[in-house]
């Protein structure tokens, strides 16, 4: 009987997330979705964003998450230089029980 | 100041560039010194100064995937993770992130009085709850600190170890890195809620993680922050790519912040170097009550007064951070100087 009650738990638990699904992501958020931004006047890096996100959702999400880490990367390889440079050494953080 | 004004082309509207390096800035010290991220000032200040509220969860997830690779390389390679622990706890942030971001953009297509729509009062009133409660929390901390330490010392005395409890409903997972056998719900519903606070108030969720890690899975505290570290850089690349998706990150706002937050970051983990003590905690408590007043200004129309509360405490926070850091650093100095 115990190991009855534990599946239906398990089961009623897996459901859980399955609400936040349940909504229908494609219809209610249309408004962001289908969104256009203006390309006219900007300039070249901003148009590139602009006209990404125009065209793809799914391109913009991509460019975004590789930018973010790309620029992320890049900052911490250049402040860590910067840091070496000028005699500090904070690069590594040490952690103890 | 309109020199300093940048177009941000996704949010289409201007925005003073040296606002959005100073929050990026506040967090990185805070973030950098308390060894929280902080990112929780951002969204209710992105909102407090004109993004509509799932932009500015969406940027601020960009920025904090964007962090947490600055935090990743400071703390090497993130040598100390559970790697099963780790993978688990992707599967459960990402849902958790997912399900955050559900909420919000549903909550987004309701427009309320005043063409705000309802996504911003509820997390205007969760940022309150959350703001207030934490602030008060660590107040309370540190009112009690003497007590606590007087009580430790007495059960090291006696030898007593505080009683474990666990829920031990089956499956039954085992971590050997870390040492832990617990229920597979535990460690899930560990990962979801802190990842549906990632997904819902675009925070990186550490200072709930850390603890739940530490005394409710059990691990120990140098497996907990590598493990925070990585379930933090793949539930905010998630959450980056699930609001880009959805239309909502405004990538040049998120580069600006993370410039600001990466320098900010180095001064704050080397000010760990020259600052001690426990009544820089009671700032920290203070900083975070003013964020929370700062919201509810903004909640109840106070707009300009809310953007001034909540850029003065972090960038006092900052100031006093930094001149503690300058003596600290002035002193030993001075004492190299007399050897």
């Amino acid at each position: 009987m115990k190991r009855v009650w534990v599946v239906i738990f398990n089961v009623l638990l897996l459901g859980l997330p399955l609400l936040a699904w349940a909504a229908d992501p494609g219809e209610k958020t249309a408004d962001f979705a289908s969104k256009q931004v203006k390309v006219e006047g900007l300039n070249a890096v901003n148009y590139f964003f602009a006209s990404t996100y125009n065209s793809s959702k799914m391109l913009f999400a991509i460019e975004v998450t590789v930018i973010m880490g790309v620029v992320g990367g890049i900052i911490a390889f250049v402040t860590d230089r910067i840091l070496k440079v000028i005699g500090m050494d904070v690069s590594k953080i040490e952690h103890h029980e | 100041m309109e020199f300093l004004n940048v177009y941000l082309p996704i949010a289409e509207q201007n925005f003073n560039g040296l606002i959005l390096v100073a929050i990026g800035f506040a967090v990185g010290v805070l973030g950098g010194f308390f060894g929280v991220g902080g990112a929780w000032v951002v969204t209710p200040a992105l909102n407090i100064f004109g993004f509509p509220m799932a932009y500015a969860i969406g940027t601020d997830l960009a920025h904090i995937f964007g962090k947490s690779i600055v935090a990743t390389a400071k703390h090497r390679k993130m040598g100390n993770v559970d790697m099963k622990l780790g993978i688990w706890s992707i599967i459960g942030s990402v849902i958790g992130v997912e399900a955050g971001a559900q909420v919000i953009m549903w909550l987004s297509t309701m427009k309320i009085a005043g063409g705000d729509t309802l996504a911003g009062p509820v997390v205007r009133y969760s940022y309150m709850i959350l703001l207030f409660g934490l602030g008060i929390y660590m107040l309370y901390d540190y009112a009690t600190k003497d007590k606590r330490a007087a009580a430790k010392a007495a059960t090291a005395t006696v030898g007593m170890a505080a009683p474990k409890k666990a829920w031990n409903l089956p499956p039954m997972m085992h971590f050997p890195a870390s040492g832990i056998t617990i229920s597979f719900w535990t460690v899930m519903g560990v990962f979801f809620f802190t990842g549906f606070l990632s997904g819902f108030l675009g925070v990186g969720g550490g200072f709930i993680r850390m603890p739940a890690l530490i005394y409710l899975i059990g691990c120990p505290t140098a497996i907990a922050v590598g493990t925070d570290l990585f379930s933090v850089l793949f539930a905010g690349a998630y959450g980056c790519w699930t609001y880009g998706v959805k239309g909502v990150v405004d990538i040049v706002a998120a580069i600006y912040m993370l410039v600001g937050a990466s320098i900010g970051a180095q001064i704050g983990v080397t000010a760990v170097k020259y600052i001690r003590g426990y009544g820089i905690r009671l700032l920290f408590a203070i900083m975070i009550i003013l964020a929370g007043a700062s919201v509810a200004l903004k909640q109840f129309g106070l707009t300009t007064m809310a953007a001034w509360v909540v850029m003065g405490a972090a960038m006092s926070m900052c100031a006093i951070i930094m001149a503690k850091l300058w003596a600290g650093f002035k002193k030993e100095q001075a004492e190299k100087m007399a050897h």
